[in-house]
């Protein structure tokens, strides 16, 4: 009764990762190799273009362009050699008015998902918990409308957000994306009640708490991490949607995406502040990345009923 | 505290029935066993009591109030579920915390009430930890304290100590009793553990298939089994049925390929007011404990058999015996030298005999 296991659960972790090593240990030399290989290969593929993109917004134009003369492989190193500058930066918002695209862009994603999520959460618990009639047709019917791609709804939608005057206006945009969102964050949020041992809620249910108290203060606490995940999921997609900010969205709830194809004029491409922009598409959402795959590796439940 | 009552109750999922016309009483205070194998329907009952289940059809009164549509957070009931379900997000002292945090009542007497709690599960020492942090008997005192910071109607406990190694769960029926006493409760407990429920309880109901098989004190349902599913139920080894027929031509006769045991009159008069017809078919049950066992031919021994095997428990020997086809247990004090195969005489004590019809599994004498 007295066993001392303050430290169990870091020590699991640590077991965890000690098994894993001892499997990669079995992997002979050449396999090894192979792998160090192909994973090097792969973020080469991945990041480079990223790299590029990241050195070009601070670059001025003329230096971003600069090759070396052909053959002269050490002159690859001169894409590291510029003097940082600002300047692409500073055109986006004071001549394309990248502020208000910011801001439209994180109002109707960070809105949606809000919506979707609350929404999202009390349906997501209503079919976790709740028996009823075509229980499984409704769960189907509500994941199909994520079936089909965004583009095959979005002339209907156009003509009814038109009827409803709701076009080029940021809360019509919150809509769009909810109504793609909250499918999607039912679903997710869903599989994050099933996985709770219902007998915590009706020890809750016993101790006197009434359902809605047993919902907020059990059941939501705990399917947290799936909550969080979903909310940042559903910004990353608003944010980085293009098609519906393009159609719904139109001129006066233009959003990042939208305001980096406007770089591109008719008389010439401005590369200089199109890096700029991507990095400022890009740099929320693998901050948010980040943040989710923290949230979605944490197990709470872990321990309090017995396995 | 309170009594609690079913009346008639019901449980149906859909085509099967859980739960058959239940009805029992607990007596305010009581320590009320619900016992039987897995998918009985005693948990179900439990659940209906604590009102997580909806009764299909009959009333449940608590004192003299029906519940059947009360929700369980206005019951007043605490339940210890078998899986413990603390709240995971919430540390040992806040488990503890939270039904009285839920009736608002100040910080003092929560803080006064959960240290009471702590002391008498001995988990003073827990409060500062995680529920992922304790091992399995430290969470199941969890779960009791949390039980028994408030004082409820009734306590609701559903296996609570099934899943504690066979040390810690002897260790944990005495404590469970124990508490039962100091807390002056009343109590219902499930179990398919017929030993917790006998050392336990004060009343047993024994369950099976939905149906009440009987209820009564330990030694009732020990003792006085009223059919043969109580009595295979209750006892280990468990008791031995011998399948016989019942001859009436002089006096009450057992007869067996194996043996032929004349009836004594402790038990013709039992028999007697029943007007058996000649020639039934009849199980004879007795319990291990049942027979003086020899080792040569004595005076007034009535069956033999072979040695099968032995099982020696230290104190006790439990003894496998071959009676013709038929095998059966018997339990004695070790000391004599008990030979595989050696033949082993049998006197039985008439005084612990069961009998029971072979076709309604009634017994013929309660």
């Amino acid at each position: 009764m007295t066993v001392d296991v303050t430290a169990a659960p870091k020590k699991r972790k640590r077991s965890k990762a000690m098994e894993q090593d001892t499997i990669i240990k079995k992997r002979t030399p050449l396999a090894q190799a192979i792998t160090v290989v192909v994973l090097t290969l792969w973020i080469v593929w991945t990041l480079a273009p990223l790299l590029i993109t990241a050195l070009g917004s601070i670059k001025t134009t003329r230096e971003a362009f600069a090759t070396p003369t052909y053959g002269d492989w050490r002159g690859v190193a001169s894409i590291f050699k510029f003097s940082p500058t600002m300047v692409h930066f500073e055109r986006l918002f004071s001549q394309q008015g990248f502020g208000a695209y910011i801001w439209h862009g994180l109002v109707a994603s960070v809105g949606s998902a809000a919506i979707a999520v609350t929404m999202g959460t009390l349906g997501a618990y209503g079919l976790s918990r709740g028996k009823f009639k075509r229980e499984g047709d409704i769960s189907f019917w509500i994941i199909s409308t994520r079936m089909a791609p965004a583009v095959v709804v979005i002339v209907p939608l156009y003509y009814i957000f038109k009827g409803l005057g709701m076009l080029s206006t940021l809360t019509g945009l919150i809509i769009a994306y909810t109504t793609f969102n909250l499918s999607f964050s039912i679903w997710l949020i869903k599989g994050f009640f099933d996985d709770l041992p219902v007998e915590i809620e009706e020890a809750a249910f016993v101790d006197g708490d009434s359902h809605w108290a047993v919902f907020r203060k059990i059941a939501v606490p705990l399917a947290a991490p799936g909550i969080v995940a979903s909310f940042v999921l559903c910004v990353l997609f608003s944010w980085n949607d293009f098609l519906f900010a393009a159609v719904i969205g139109g001129h006066s709830a233009k959003t990042v995406p939208v305001g980096i194809t406007e770089l591109r004029t008719t008389v010439e491409v401005l590369w200089g502040p199109l890096n700029s922009a991507t990095i400022i598409l890009i740099i929320p959402m693998i901050a948010l990345g980040i943040l989710i795959r923290k949230y979605l590796i944490q197990g709470l439940t872990m321990g309090a009923v017995r396995e | 505290m309170a009594q609690v009552k079913l009346e008639n109750v019901w449980k149906k999922y859909g085509d099967v029935e859980a739960v058959k016309d239940l009805s029992i009483q607990c007596k305010d205070r009581e320590f009320l066993c619900l016992l039987g194998p897995s998918g009985c329907g005693k948990s179900s009952t439990l659940r209906m009591i604590a009102g997580l289940e909806h009764i299909t059809d009959g009333k449940i009164y608590m004192d003299e109030a029906v519940v059947n549509d009360v929700e369980p957070y206005k019951r007043d009931i605490a339940m210890v579920f078998e899986n413990y379900a603390l709240y995971p997000h919430k540390k040992v002292y806040e488990n503890l915390a939270y039904p009285l945090r839920v009736q608002k009542r100040s910080q003092a007497e929560i803080d006064q009430r959960v240290k009471r709690a702590a002391e008498i599960l001995e988990i003073g020492d827990l409060l500062d930890r995680w529920p992922r942090q304790l091992s399995g008997g430290q969470k199941q005192r969890v779960a009791i304290g949390r039980a028994i910071v408030r004082d409820p109607k009734v306590f609701l406990l559903d296996e609570p100590i099934s899943h504690l190694d066979a040390k810690l769960r002897t260790h944990m029926r005495g404590e469970l009793k124990r508490l039962h006493r100091d807390l002056d409760a009343t109590m219902i407990y499930v179990t398919h553990d017929q030993l917790e429920a006998m050392t336990m309880a004060d009343r047993i109901a024994v369950m099976n298939f939905g149906l009440l098989q009987q209820l009564g004190t330990p030694d009732e349902v020990f003792n006085h089994p009223r059919n043969k599913f109580v009595a295979g139920f209750l006892g280990d080894p468990p008791i031995n049925f011998i399948p016989c027929v019942l001859h009436r031509s002089s006096g009450y006769q057992l007869v067996n390929d194996q043996f032929k045991l004349q009836l004594p009159d402790l038990v013709i008069r039992k028999l007697a007011k029943k007007d058996l017809p000649d020639g039934m078919a009849v199980d004879l049950g007795l319990r291990p404990e049942s027979f003086e066992l020899f080792t040569s031919q004595t005076a007034g021994t009535e069956m033999t058999g072979k040695v099968y095997v032995t099982e020696p428990l230290g104190e006790d020997i439990i003894i496998d015996i071959l009676l013709g086809k038929e095998r059966m247990k018997a339990r004695t004090v070790i000391g004599q030298s008990w030979q595989i195969d050696a033949p082993i005489f049998m006197k039985v004590r008439y005084d612990r005999v069961h009998l029971f019809d072979s076709k309604t599994e009634e017994s013929l004498l309660a």
